[in-house]
C-alpha cells in the first residue's frame, strides 16, 4: 500500500465517519436534554433515506429541493416522538427501564413500518454529486461525494454550534438541559425546548440519511447499522458529550475503512462491535474524560 | 397462590397435555412445539429481565449458540444427540456467564446495546464461519434426538417432551422467584446500591441470572435444532430477539406463567392469522409500546373505584335524580 491509496482511504473514511457523527450528535443532544437514550435514531436515518429515495426516484425531484423537504418532515417526526412518547413517560414519572423499553419498541415499529411502505428490496438513488473522481494531489483521486458529505456535515455542525452558543433560543435549550426546574423558573418554556431538541436531533440524523444514499444501498438493515455505529461513536467520545460524539464518529469511520481494506471487508462490522465492547468494558467514559463537555 | 387458581392452572396444563390428540393435523402440533420452545426461552428472560431488571436484546444469540453447537457436535463430531444437546446448553450457559461481565458495570441502554452487539456478532459468525455452520445455505441433516434409547422423531413425541420440560421449567422458575435468589434479584432491580448494602452479592446474582437465561434459551435452541433438523441464520435475527423480549413484556415481565402464555400465544398468532405473517413484528412492537405507555395500573385502580362506587350507591341509576 502506497501513500496515495492511504490518503484516499483516509478521506473516504472521514467522510463515512461524518455520516456516523451526525446521528451520534443527535443521540447526545437528546440524552442531555431529556435523559433518555433514543434507540430509534438509526430508524430516523433510514426513514430519511427512504424519503429521499421516494422524492428523487419516485417524484423525480431535484436533490436540492428534496433535501430540505426531507429535513422538515423528519423535524416534525422528532417533535411528534417527543410529544407522544417522552411527554407521556415524563407525566407518569416512569422508570428509566420503561423509557428504554418504549424506545426499543418504537425503533422496531418504525423499521417494520418502513418495510410496510417501501418493501424489503434494497434501493439506490443516483449519486447527486457525480461519479467522476477528482485528482486532488498528484495520483490521489477522491470521489466528489466524499468532499460534499464532509462539507455539508461540517456546515450543519457549525450551524448547530452557532444556534446553541449565540442565539437566545439556544441558550434557553442549554439552560433546559442543565437544570430543568431553574430554567422553567426563569421563564423558559421547557416542554417546548425539549420538543425542539428532539426535532433538531432528528433533523441532524436525517441529514446523515439523506447524504448516505450517495454511498450506501438504502436497506432496512441500515437502521441497525447506523443505530449501533452512532452509539459506538458516542461511547468512544464519552457518552453525552457532543464534541466527543463527532470525534468518535470520524474516528470510527476511519478505523472501519482502514480495517476493511487491511483485514477483510466481511469482518467490517465485527471490528466495530469489538471496538464497542472494548470501550464499554475498559473505558466506559470514552477517549476523553468529560473535561471537554464543559466547554461546549 | 390460592388453591382455586392453582386448580385452574393445573386444568389448563392438563388440557394442553391432551391437546395433540385433538389437533387436526401434525402442522398444528409442530406450531405448538415452536411455541413451547419459545416459551422456554421466555422463562429465561423473565428471570433475567422481569426479576433482575437486566435487558437482553440479543437473546436469540443464546438460542443460536445452543442450536448450532448441538448440531455441529452431533453432525461434524458424531456425538450422540443427547450429549450434543448438553454440550450446546453448556456452551450457551458459559457465554451467558461471560455476558454478565459487562453487566457488572453497565446498566440501562449501555447494557442493552452490549447485548445487541453480542447478538449481532453471533449472527455474523454463523453466516461467515462457513466451514463450521455452512453459512447462509443453512445447516441441514441434523439427526433427531435419542433419549434413553428411544428415538424422538414424531411431532407428538416432541410435543410431550417439550411440554414436560416446560412444566418443569415453570415450577423451577416459580420456586426461584420465591427463593432468596429471586428476592435478591428483585432488590437489585429496584436499587442496586441498596441491595449491595443489604449484603447481596450483586455480581454473583447477575451472573446467575444471565446463566439461567442463557441456559433456558440454549436448551430451547438445542432442542429446536434436533426438532426441525435444519438451521438457517435467517431465522435467528435481531427481530427474533425482539419478539422474545416482547413476549416477556406482554406476559407481564415478572410473571412466569404470563411469559409462558404470551410466548405460546404470540408464536401461534402469526401462524393462525396468515395475513399477519409479514407484519406481526410491527403489531408486537405497537402492543409493547401501548402496554408501556398506557397507565394500565391506574386505569385498573380507577375502574375498581368506579365499580366500588356503583356498589355503594346500591345500584341507583344516575338519571334517577331527574325524576324527583
Amino acid at each position: 500500500m502506497n501513500l496515495a491509496t492511504f490518503i484516499q482511504l483516509l478521506v473516504g473514511g472521514i467522510s463515512i465517519g461524518a455520516l456516523y457523527a451526525l446521528p451520534a450528535l443527535g443521540i447526545s443532544l437528546i440524552w442531555n436534554a431529556a435523559g433518555v437514550f433514543n434507540f430509534a435514531n438509526g430508524e430516523f436515518v433510514m426513514i430519511s433515506s427512504y424519503l429521499m429515495y421516494s422524492m428523487l426516484v419516485g417524484r423525480k425531484m431535484p436533490f436540492l429541493a428534496a433535501l430540505p423537504i426531507t429535513l422538515c418532515i423528519m423535524f416534525f417526526l422528532g417533535v411528534a416522538t417527543e410529544k407522544t412518547i417522552v411527554y407521556t413517560l415524563r407525566r407518569q414519572n416512569a422508570s428509566p427501564v420503561k423509557a428504554l423499553v418504549s424506545f426499543i419498541a418504537l425503533s422496531i415499529f418504525l423499521r417494520n413500518a418502513a418495510r410496510f411502505v417501501w418493501g424489503t428490496a434494497p434501493r439506490t438513488i443516483p449519486n447527486p454529486f457525480g461519479a467522476k473522481p477528482i485528482e486532488m494531489l498528484p495520483e490521489v483521486f477522491i470521489m466528489p461525494h466524499a468532499l460534499w458529505i464532509l462539507g455539508i456535515s461540517l456546515l450543519m455542525m457549525a450551524g448547530l454550534l452557532v444556534l446553541f452558543r449565540w442565539t437566545k433560543i439556544g441558550v434557553a435549550m442549554r439552560a433546559t438541559t442543565q437544570n430543568r426546574t431553574v430554567a422553567a423558573l426563569m421563564g423558559v418554556n421547557t416542554n417546548r425546548m425539549v420538543s425542539l431538541v428532539f426535532g433538531l436531533s432528528s433533523m441532524v440524523a436525517a441529514l446523515a440519511g439523506a447524504l448516505s444514499g450517495a454511498v450506501f444501498f438504502i436497506t432496512l438493515e441500515m437502521s441497525v447499522m447506523f443505530g449501533l455505529k452512532a452509539f459506538t461513536s458516542n461511547i468512544i467520545g464519552g457518552f453525552g458529550n457532543p464534541l466527543g460524539a463527532i470525534v468518535g464518529g470520524l474516528l470510527l469511520g476511519v478505523v472501519e475503512t482502514l480495517g476493511a481494506s487491511f483485514v477483510s471487508s466481511h469482518y467490517k462490522d465485527v471490528i466495530t462491535f469489538s471496538l464497542l465492547l472494548f470501550f464499554l468494558l475498559f473505558r466506559p467514559k470514552g477517549l476523553f474524560k468529560l473535561e471537554i463537555a464543559e466547554k461546549l | 397462590m390460592r388453591p382455586e387458581r392453582l386448580k385452574a392452572i393445573a386444568i389448563v396444563f392438563g388440557l394442553l397435555a391432551a391437546a395433540p390428540l385433538f389437533l387436526p393435523n401434525r402442522y398444528y402440533v409442530y406450531i405448538f412445539n415452536r411455541g413451547f420452545a419459545n416459551a422456554l426461552a421466555v422463562i429465561g428472560l423473565v428471570i433475567l429481565f422481569g426479576m433482575g431488571g437486566q435487558i437482553s436484546l440479543g437473546h436469540i444469540a443464546f438460542f443460536t449458540l445452543g442450536a448450532y453447537t448441538s448440531a455441529i457436535f452431533s453432525v461434524r463430531l458424531g456425538w450422540p444427540s443427547a450429549a450434543a444437546v448438553l454440550a450446546g446448553v453448556a456452551l450457551a450457559s458459559i457465554w451467558g456467564a461471560f455476558l454478565s461481565v459487562p453487566a457488572f458495570k453497565l446498566s440501562g441502554p449501555f447494557l442493552s446495546i452490549c447485548t445487541v452487539a453480542f447478538g449481532e456478532v453471533v449472527r455474523l459468525l454463523t453466516i461467515n464461519l462457513v466451514s463450521l455452520t455452512n453459512g447462509p445455505y443453512g445447516f441441514y441433516g441434523i439427526p433427531s434426538l435419542i433419549l434413553f434409547g428411544r428415538r424422538i422423531g414424531s411431532e407428538k413425541a416432541w410435543y410431550f417432551l417439550l411440554w414436560s420440560l416446560l412444566v418443569f421449567a415453570i415450577l423451577a422458575a416459580a420456586r426461584l422467584k420465591r427463593s432468596y435468589i429471586g428476592r435478591a434479584l428483585a432488590a437489585i432491580r429496584e436499587d442496586e446500591t441498596a441491595a449491595e448494602v443489604m449484603g447481596i452479592n450483586v455480581r454473583a446474582m447477575k451472573t446467575l441470572a444471565f446463566v439461567c437465561a442463557a441456559f433456558c434459551a440454549g436448551l430451547a435452541g438445542a432442542l429446536y435444532a434436533h426438532m426441525s433438523g435444519f438451521l438457517s441464520p435467517e431465522s435467528f435475527t435481531g427481530e427474533q430477539s425482539f419478539s422474545l423480549f416482547s413476549m416477556t413484556v406482554v406476559g407481564g415481565q415478572e410473571s412466569v406463567l404470563g411469559g409462558v402464555a404470551a410466548g405460546v400465544a404470540l408464536t401461534l398468532l402469526p401462524e393462525l392469522m396468515r395475513f399477519l405473517q409479514e407484519y406481526y413484528i410491527m403489531i408486537f412492537s405497537l402492543i409493547v409500546l401501548l402496554i408501556v405507555l398506557l397507565p394500565l395500573e391506574s386505569m385498573m385502580e380507577r375502574a375498581k373505584m368506579w365499580m366500588a362506587g356503583l356498589a355503594r350507591e346500591g345500584g341507583k341509576v344516575p338519571w334517577g335524580r331527574c325524576s324527583k
